[in-house]
């Protein structure tokens, strides 16, 4: 075969471009310390790689997850606990006065004592988490109702069942610092200022304050008249359309029916007696859901991050089966009348209802164990792949620095051997 | 027979060898010109006559000057040089588009798809809060965004090698002309007697620069003439005519060809004949203007149909879901991205995956097909690679009709990735819940439609291909965009070294060696030198004669 000096020179150029291309490849992988820097390089293992990354990442929302549902669980074990402490010291007060006084200082203060437990009682089961009640199941924080608005104060056709006087109300032609001035009768509301729009079914927000709490209630003293109206001495915003009331002259399961105006409510049964200034006792009851609230913890596996407040307080689940705040009720109403047989049977419940609680935390303590266990699981996976990914995706850096040396070598040789081959010509021995 | 005899021999030999010189010259002087084959002077005996009863030569006579050359050698290049060019614009589309997959080094579609169902996931942590709601409209503009930004790439490439059409088209224009020229010239000068090696060097180099663009056919007429033909048969050049080869003016564009000429008719005057289908060899496997007309109508639409299918699948099973649920507020069935839906009329034969005569304008792979005859659920799951969409087309679809109906009415519903867009800007309707928050059973902190969202990602999901979830579907579509850019740089690879080799063999063959030319330089001056002496050898020779007569 005939050689011409074209073929060297081309085969010699072809050859130092192979050796740079290669030397550049090397030199790219080594500086970012990849193997596989595009999916043309490797498209089998890049496809490897990429849902290995998919899988590293969604542990990464795992654990976020997991880290949150920890917050619930460890907030509602310290609500449980609380609950326990304050249910205890219940048990107390109710053991020295088991037997019943006639001393009527006694009484007072016993039920004193109670009533301010109580309130302490209501505050853990209206515990918050931000702006989320944790017991309050899917009610759990701000609340959204439609209704009709027509240019005035009234609002009609509104589902009054959550709305408390005082609320603030916020919505679309609504202007700003509107409050609900009263309730009722009927599917209906009045508020402090006009609606500057009519139209109906208008998305209407209640709150901050929303009084979601799933056991609103408190203790309050009002005019009764042997009617179903309680006029004065009523600080109404606390109170909603069916919760429950008792005291001296409330037939047992009365509730409230309506709240037709600041400082009155009508119930749902009439008082038995007339009294100006008696002690009555609302709320207690839930008003929540009894939905559990599940967070996704690892693929396809879900825990429930909250407890039932109705289960818990209302023992309407598998804690138990008493209903521990008409238990406190029955018990401050047995020892203002000093019935000793009620406030035997009352002091009995609340030691049972003091059971459910615990039940409650034992149900709470597995699930933070089985998040424990869930995490490292999440976590030993997401170390199998991170491990899997850097084998196939890290560089070798000793391989690659040889590599480098030995394409070097031939690198220089190809460049040296090309110099002295272009300088041989007949030329330099024609005189 | 006398000394005048002796000199007329020498004088051919002076000739001849000045000749051949002057030949090693040409040689030496286009060492370096491409194209150029080595041409060697073929010498042979003089005329014998007799002398004293023995023949003898008249001298040396030039037989040829000859170019080595070699046909077959010439044929194979042509063919190689096609096939090659056609990798390597390929190559160059597909690296262009490489990037905008390459997720091994950077953040891009995948990313934004799982931090968009990672969202929803910490919305049902907390599905009343307004900076999770804010955070999944977002990562859903981000995601909107990214299928935006993919199609764009697409689309831009796709553009930019239609564009590279009126350069190549107007080359081989040129080069067509140019080869019809040096046609005519090549008969004016053969036919006159005169050697026309360096016009067929010429015309040699411009058909293999012609394979470059466009995969050719071509034979030598008798009269010297070469004819060049089209891989779909149209001949571009015959003698002295040839035809005008451009792009039309449609935004994809169409090859159209003019009759022959010269000049020929001009591209406007609509004589014009359309060679798209043809005009790359079989399957578009020929020349830049097969792999441009490759990736502009098979690859990048297939990678659009790829990218439509995860699109839809993903505004599908989003909006499904999230209809059933219920905002903040109340709302429902509300969609999260905006699905566009038409009503097109189209032929079903029953009992075929097929819906024909139909006008594929704007329908995308991936959507929803409902009408007579189409079980429930059905999707489109092929659109037809005929570019542009036109009222005639047909699509294949994932079910099979159930009956037949001839221009009856089908609605498609669904999304374009170029187009996608979310629906909601009220955060309030996001749909996290399965109930209406207002109702009695119901609550803001209800979260099990944000978490059955949330599990679309881990969800496998039927598409063309077969099951599999969103993220291994575009995993899985990467990897297709890698293997296709990788075979193809093989392959340029490959040809390179192929189409060196073939290089080598016509260099060795044609090419002109420096040290043979410098030898050959030393021979034919010595033989030079040797006649001139035998010239003076004569003439002194006849001065004695003449001394003698004196």
């Amino acid at each position: 075969m005939r050689v011409t000096p074209m073929m060297t020179a081309e085969n010699a150029l072809y050859n130092i471009q192979e050796g740079r291309a290669r030397l550049d490849r090397l030199n790219e992988q080594i500086s970012a310390g990849l193997n596989i820097l595009r999916p043309s390089d490797d498209p089998i293992t890049t496809r490897q790689i990429l849902d290995l990354q998919n899988k590293v990442k969604e542990g990464d929302q795992y654990l976020s997850n997991i880290t949150k549902a920890n917050l619930w669980l460890n907030f509602t074990e310290t609500a449980l606990q609380g609950a326990s402490d304050v249910l205890n010291s219940i048990k107390g007060v109710a053991s020295t006065i088991s037997s019943g006084t006639t001393d009527t200082v006694i009484r007072a203060n016993s039920v004193s004592q109670l009533k301010e437990m109580r309130k302490q009682l209501l505050d853990m089961a209206n515990i918050q988490l931000g702006d989320q009640y944790i017991f309050g199941g899917y009610k759990n924080s701000t609340l959204a109702v439609a209704g009709d608005t027509n240019g005035t104060a009234a609002i009609t056709n509104i589902d009054v069942t959550n709305l408390t006087v005082g609320m603030e109300v916020s919505g679309s032609g609504i202007p700003a610092n509107t409050v609900i001035n009263s309730i009722g009768p009927g599917n209906a509301i009045t508020l402090n200022n006009s609606a500057t729009a009519s139209s109906s079914g208008v998305w209407l927000t209640f709150g901050p304050p929303f009084n979601a709490a799933p056991f609103a209630g408190s203790a309050l003293t009002g005019d009764l008249n042997g009617t179903t109206s309680i006029t004065t001495g009523l600080d109404t915003s606390t109170l909603s359309v069916g919760m429950p009331v008792s005291g001296e002259g409330i037939p047992t399961g009365t509730k409230i029916a309506a709240i037709p105006a600041s400082g009155t409510i009508t119930l749902d049964s009439p008082a038995t007696i007339t009294k100006t200034g008696a002690n009555l006792l609302f709320g207690g009851n839930f008003r929540g859901t009894d939905d559990q609230i599940q967070v996704e913890v690892s693929r396809s596996s879900k825990i429930g991050i909250n407890v039932s407040g109705s289960e818990l307080f209302s023992g309407t689940g598998t804690y138990g089966a008493v209903d521990i705040f008409a238990a406190l009720d029955g018990l401050i109403a047995a020892i203002e009348s000093n019935n000793v047989p009620a406030i035997q049977l009352n002091a009995a419940n609340l030691d049972k209802g003091s059971q459910q609680v615990s039940n409650a935390r034992s149900d709470v303590a597995g699930r933070m164990t089985r998040l424990q266990s869930t995490e490292k699981m999440v976590k030993r996976d997401q170390n199998t792949a991170k491990s899997i990914i850097s084998e196939r995706q890290n560089v070798d850096y000793a391989k690659a620095a040889t590599e480098l040396t030995q394409q070097q070598i031939a690198f220089e040789a190809a460049l040296s051997a090309t110099a002295k081959i272009s300088q041989l010509s007949l030329l330099d021995y024609l005189k | 027979m006398g000394i005048e005899n002796i000199m007329n021999i020498a004088a051919t030999g002076i000739n001849v060898n000045r000749l051949a010189i002057e030949v090693t010259s040409e040689n030496i002087a286009n060492v370096n010109t491409d194209g150029y084959s080595r041409q060697r002077t073929i010498l042979e005996t003089g005329p014998t006559t007799s002398a004293n009863g023995f023949p003898l030569g008249s001298g040396v006579k030039l037989a040829a000057v000859q170019r080595s050359y070699d046909g077959l050698l010439q044929l194979q290049l042509v063919n190689n040089t096609s096939t090659y060019n056609q990798s390597l614009s390929r190559q160059t589309a597909l690296q262009q588009l490489e990037p905008l997959f390459n997720e091994l080094t950077s953040d891009g579609l995948n990313d934004a798809m799982q931090q968009f169902f990672n969202a929803w996931q910490d919305l049902s942590v907390n599905p009343q809060g307004i900076p999770e709601r804010q955070a999944v409209l977002t990562r859903a503009q981000i995601l909107v965004d990214n299928f935006q930004q993919v199609s764009t790439g697409l689309t831009d490439t796709q553009k930019s090698v239609n564009d590279m059409l009126t350069g190549i088209t107007a080359d081989i224009s040129a080069k067509a002309k140019n080869i019809a020229s040096l046609n005519s010239q090549i008969v004016q000068a053969e036919q006159s007697g005169a050697n026309a090696n360096e016009l067929r060097d010429q015309r040699d180099l411009l058909i293999r620069q012609l394979s470059e663009d466009v995969g050719v056919s071509y034979y030598e007429e008798q009269d010297g003439t070469v004819s060049v033909s089209l891989p779909g048969g149209e001949e571009l050049v015959t003698g002295y005519l040839y035809r005008t080869v451009y792009p039309s003016s449609a935004a994809t564009s169409a090859i159209m060809i003019t009759p022959l000429g010269n000049p020929p008719p001009s591209s406007d005057s609509g004589t014009g004949t359309n060679i798209t289908a043809t005009v790359g060899g079989s399957n578009n496997s020929l020349g830049k203007i097969g792999g441009i007309l490759e990736v502009r109508d098979s690859v990048i639409p297939g990678y659009l149909d790829k990218l439509n299918e995860l699109a839809n699948a993903v505004a599908r099973e989003v909006n499904t879901l999230h209809r059933a649920g219920y905002g903040l507020n109340g709302s429902t069935g509300t969609d999260l991205f905006a699905m566009s839906s038409t009503t097109v009329t189209g032929t079903t034969s029953g009992s075929s995956n097929v819906i024909s005569n139909i006008d594929t304008t704007g329908l995308s792979v991936g959507m929803t097909v409902s009408g007579p005859g189409i079980p429930a659920g059905t999707l489109i799951t092929g659109t037809p690679n005929s570019s542009p969409p036109s009222a005639a087309n047909s699509i294949t679809l994932s079910a099979a009709t159930t009956s037949a109906n001839t221009n009856a009415n089908y609605n498609f519903s669904g999304v374009n990735s170029s187009t996608l867009a979310v629906a909601i800007t009220d955060l309030n309707d996001l749909a996290a819940s399965s109930t209406d928050p207002a109702s009695s059973g119901g609550g803001a902190g209800n979260n099990e439609n944000a978490l059955s969202i949330a599990q679309i990602w881990e969800t496998s999901l039927t598409f063309s291909s077969g099951s599999t979830s969103l993220g291994g579907f575009y995993n899985s579509f990467t990897s297709t965009v890698g293997v296709d850019l990788q075979s193809v740089k093989n392959e340029v690879s490959q040809g390179e070294a192929f189409l060196r080799q073939l290089d080598n063999l016509r260099e060795s063959n044609s090419g002109v060696s420096l040290d043979e030319e410098l030898t050959n330089l030393i021979k034919y001056q010595r033989a030079f030198q040797g006649c001139s002496k035998v010239l003076n050898t004569a003439t002194e020779m006849l001065d004695i004669v003449l001394d003698m007569v004196r």
